[in-house]
């Protein structure tokens, strides 16, 4: 991470503008327990109690890792729950970074967060068109199926 | 050059999320 993607000029000013980034030791007698780092690099989004809102594991490049975070505070904001800023992360995701693996998802969520938000039906179907038609062979397509079955 | 400004302890990070409004990307990362 710290030879391509920490020191990539998208990386640092997405991270410094949006994020407080803290970088902490996974062999940390209390933290790596408390938050089960099995291995690295575990990235993690935390809400400012701690409380972890989602995590990814591996390693990213700068196109992958910008539209993973974005996803991350997306999902943060779903569970607060603020739908209308999560569905503006997971827009943001799809728009600038479609070609990210991490767009599907984000499909996905962005859908989900519209249904619950306002009990459209038609936000659900519409996440199985678009991945259907954007991303066939995404798996987030396959948990989408049902979807298609709320057409009449 | 610009740089990632990394905070080192957990209790800071957490403390400046709050005063930011901000939510944290914590790095777990081995040294070796």
């Amino acid at each position: 991470m710290d030879a391509v993607a920490y020191i990539n000029p998208a990386v640092i000013s997405f991270v410094n503008e949006n994020l407080v980034p803290l970088r902490l030791l996974a062999s940390d007698s209390v933290l790596g327990p408390r938050y089960k780092i099995k291995w690295t690099p575990s990235l993690l989004v935390l809400d400012d109690e701690g409380v972890e809102q989602s995590r990814t594991l591996g390693f990213f490049p700068p196109e992958e890792l910008i539209p993973s975070l974005f996803l991350g505070m997306g999902k943060a904001k779903f569970n607060l729950p603020n739908r209308p800023a999560a569905c503006e992360c997971f827009s943001k995701v799809v728009a600038q970074y479609p070609k990210s693996s991490f767009a599907p998802e984000a499909i996905y969520l962005n859908g989900v967060s519209s249904y619950i938000e306002f009990h459209e039906v038609a936000n659900l179907i519409g996440i199985y068109d678009r991945l259907r038609a954007e991303y066939p062979q995404s798996p987030w397509l396959i948990r989408a199926d049902p979807y298609r079955l709320l057409k009449k | 050059m610009a740089s990632i400004q990394w905070i080192e302890s957990f209790a800071e990070g957490l403390a400046q999320a709050r005063k930011e409004n901000k939510l944290v990307f914590a790095d777990f990362f081995n040294p070796n």
